[in-house]
């Protein structure tokens, strides 16, 4: 075996020609890792909206919350359910909620973008534990108001805590922000349940419930028997799975479009590494030649070009992993549901990974070829060859 | 000209790295094609309908206008015609998310006026406009799920407002035909069906979620869309009209950042096709060092001989980027076949490479073989030739 030392001292020779290799695959590597640290943190975002404790009950046949409608009625015979959780003050945690979207204008240009109005209940901060107001105070059902998510705050117009929304037929005060560890409550405004169904004209409507099981392991049994109810046909789901779920087109086609953009890129750049291991190759024919006649057999001078292309291309691949780790945790907002969800780019440890495989699979296929063609050169020929 | 024998010897001197390099630039001219083929059909989207006003209910399009709105839209200067539509969310099987197209709720007759875009002949026309549970939709819908005219069509609405006890159901009046050409970026995998039919299963509660509102005069915009909003100003439902392309726009995905986003892919990918051409025009240029001192020797101008490792490089790009156009004519049909990536192509069909976008390619294809020819050609019209003639 030839040593490791040997492939590295030979890039560095051709460092001009391996340089805009390893350049080309890190760019592909770079796109690949981009596209999917958008996927993934749009996907990590709404997967943090949900907890694997809680479940959510909609309207059965609803794929999302603005497509469910139930009466309050139904939502209340759910909340006496036995399996529900208690908190501490005795009552089961249960939050009955109704979600809008309200187009407001966005601080950039002032075009409209549209933003969820959840009506809550005291209990949903009860039932989600991760949600804090971080200024100003909470919200006082009655009295018109909204805290704000930290996210929305920044893109959205007239937000300030103090300042006045109107919604309908109100005025809405602005009296807190609240932070939700960075999931897409934070693209929302919460209001009073009540406050807003009065103000929206839809008072007593529930879209869904949001409800801490004593087992989690019950809700399979409880999306039965909801569902078989003639009375409630309603269906219910682990929280994390159904905002999983919503996650689920947009990310599909992100990963789509990775995969399509970096397999065409890719083969460009395997052309491209090709060349340059072919000039590797072709440059120190004499040098081949004399390893072989030293006695170093085919597949070891083979190995050694491979690993040779393998070098450049993780070379390519680290560049290009650090180049996609700048956009880790840069702001970008899409539309899901109508109202806009902000989420962070993140480059995740198996994107990562992702990327290094893949820029490795490009090193070995470009160099195949040009190594085969070393190794199978005759010794003669070879040492002849300037 | 004379010189293009010398040049295609050239290339064919190393034909291995030629045909690699070729290969590089047609596989990413291939990409940069297909991206902006669909960035024009999404930016022909977006840009439709310059004449062509929505209005909706002013908190967002959760909430729904009255009918009577309709008269009074209508009743402004300016106004040609009015069409309500609502997004009616209907799918055959609300257990299959997968299996999602769009259907609107259309009044149809100003509806088809308003936008020419849907093509149908008079007699389909009319045969839609006779039966009130009829429907039309697009091509490749039609492929999709293999429905012919006359099919019968159940859907259940995922929006509750718009459930009934038992699905509507509908049976297709056409097929309509889109103008990719005049039209680009006409959505092909619609369902239509008549308001009035909806409006009246739904127990005539449900209002109107969207008014198409077509405007004589463009620059009038502004202008009529205030007037319209004027009018609602003081009801329990107000509006808020805006230009068509406005309303798409804050539609659209990722913030309407699509576009953005694949322009910079395709950035990216040119970028790749020039390291790779660079690379193997300046090995080229490397290995002939000798010839070229022997070239300037003979007398050839130093210029001459700059602008014929240029055209190398330009010809070697524009192989490159032809192949990959007639690549790409057969690969794009394959597309709508790939998971997920198809379905969102199929509601851009017919994608072709437009003629235009296939010249850029090429354009882009020659120029890029050319800046990737700029340093070793300069390099090879400054160097001495003793310098050269040493160096070999």
């Amino acid at each position: 075996m030839l040593p490791l030392s040997y492939s590295v001292k030979s890039i560095a020779v051709r460092w001009k020609a391996a340089s805009l290799a390893i350049v080309g695959i890190s760019l592909v590597v770079a796109v690949l890792l981009f596209l999917l640290a958008m996927a993934s943190g749009f996907r990590l975002a709404l997967r943090a909206t949900g907890s694997n404790r809680n479940a959510i009950v909609l309207q059965e046949g609803a794929a999302s919350e603005l497509a469910s409608t139930f009466s309050k009625a139904a939502g209340d015979r759910v909340a006496v359910d036995p399996r529900i959780a208690r908190g501490a003050d005795g009552k089961s945690l249960v939050s009955p909620e109704s979600v809008t979207v309200v187009a407001l204008p966005r601080r950039s240009d002032g075009e409209l973008s549209n933003v969820t109005v959840r009506g809550v209940t005291p209990a949903a901060f009860k039932v989600r534990n991760g949600i804090r107001v971080i200024a100003g105070r909470e919200l006082q059902p009655g009295l018109y108001e909204v805290v704000v998510g930290r996210g929305v705050q920044t893109r959205i117009r007239g937000l300030e805590v103090g300042q006045r929304l109107r919604m309908m037929k109100r005025e809405f005060l602005v009296v807190g922000v609240m932070d939700a560890g960075g999931s897409a409550f934070e693209s929302e405004l919460w209001g009073d349940f009540d406050d807003l169904g009065s103000a929206f004209n839809r008072a007593g409507a529930e879209n869904s419930l949001t409800l801490r099981l004593a087992d989690p392991g019950s809700t399979g049994a409880l999306d039965q028997e909801f569902k078989e109810d003639p009375q409630l046909q309603l269906q219910v789901k682990p929280e994390r799975q159904f905002y999983e779920e919503q996650a689920g087109p947009l990310t599909r086609f992100l990963r789509a479009l990775a995969i399509f953009v970096s397999v065409v890129m890719g083969i460009g750049a395997v052309f491209g590494a090709m060349n340059t291991m072919n000039a590797i190759v072709a440059a120190r024919s004499r040098e081949i030649g004399t390893l072989r006649a030293l006695g170093f057999s085919r597949p070891i001078v083979l190995s050694a070009f491979v690993l040779e292309g393998l070098i450049l291309a993780l070379a390519g691949g680290i560049i290009g992993g650090l180049l996609a780790l700048l956009i880790n945790g840069l702001q970008a907002t899409t539309t899901a549901n109508m109202g806009e969800i902000a989420f962070a780019f993140r480059v995740t440890p198996t994107d990562l990974a992702y990327g290094i495989v893949f820029a490795a699979t490009m090193g070995v296929v470009g160099s195949l070829l040009p190594a085969l063609r070393a190794a199978r050169q005759p010794i003669v020929v070879a040492l002849r060859d300037t | 000209m004379k010189f293009l024998p010398f040049i295609v010897r050239h290339l064919r001197r190393n034909w291995m790295r030629t045909t690699t390099t070729a290969a590089a630039i047609a596989v990413c001219i291939f990409l940069f094609c297909t991206l902006q083929t669909f960035v024009a059909s999404l930016t022909g989207f977006l840009k439709q309908g310059t004449a062509r006003l929505v209005t909706r209910h002013n908190v967002s399009l959760a909430f729904r206008m009255p009918n009577a709105y309709e008269a009074e839209i209508a009743g402004v200067a300016g106004v040609k015609r009015v069409a309500a539509a609502n997004w009616f969310g209907g799918m055959r099987d609300l257990s299959k998310p997968n299996d999602v197209f769009t259907n609107f709720a259309i009044e149809a007759n100003s509806f088809l006026a308003i936008y020419p875009e849907f093509i149908l002949t008079g007699a389909e026309k009319q045969a839609f406009l006779r039966d009130q549970r009829g429907c039309i939709v697009g091509r490749s819908l039609a492929e999709k799920f293999n429905w012919r005219v006359g099919d019968s069509v159940e859907l259940t609405s995922t929006v509750s407002d718009y459930r009934t006890s038992k699905p509507l159901d509908f049976v297709i009046s056409a097929i309509y035909q889109t103008d990719q050409v005049r039209y680009p970026g006409t959505n092909d995998a619609l369902l239509l069906f008549h308001y009035k039919y909806f409006d009246e299963a739904t127990g005539r509660k449900v209002g109107v979620a969207t008014y198409r509102v077509e405007i004589s005069d463009p620059r009038q915009a502004g202008r009529i869309s205030q007037a319209i909003d004027g009018l609602f100003e003081n009801s329990d439902a107000q509006t808020h009209t805006e230009t068509e392309e406005q309303y798409r726009a804050s539609l659209g995905f990722l913030g309407g950042n699509l576009v953005l986003l694949l322009n910079g892919i395709a950035l990216t990918v040119m970028f790749t096709i020039l390291l790779v051409t660079a690379n193997t025009m300046s090995m080229a240029v490397r290995e002939r060092h000798a010839e070229i001192g022997v070239l300037k020797t003979l007398g050839f101008p130093s210029r001459l001989v700059m602008s014929l490792v240029l055209s190398e490089g330009g010809i070697l790009g524009a192989i490159g980027a032809i192949t990959g156009l007639v690549l790409g004519r057969f690969l794009i049909d394959a597309l709508p076949e790939i998971p997920v990536i198809g379905d969102l192509i199929r509601s851009f069909p017919r994608m072709r490479v437009p003629p235009t976008i296939a010249t850029m390619g090429v354009g882009i294809g020659v120029l890029l073989g050319l800046v990737a020819g700029l340093i070793p050609a300069v390099l090879a019209y400054r160097a001495r030739i003793t310098e050269l003639l040493r160096q070999a």
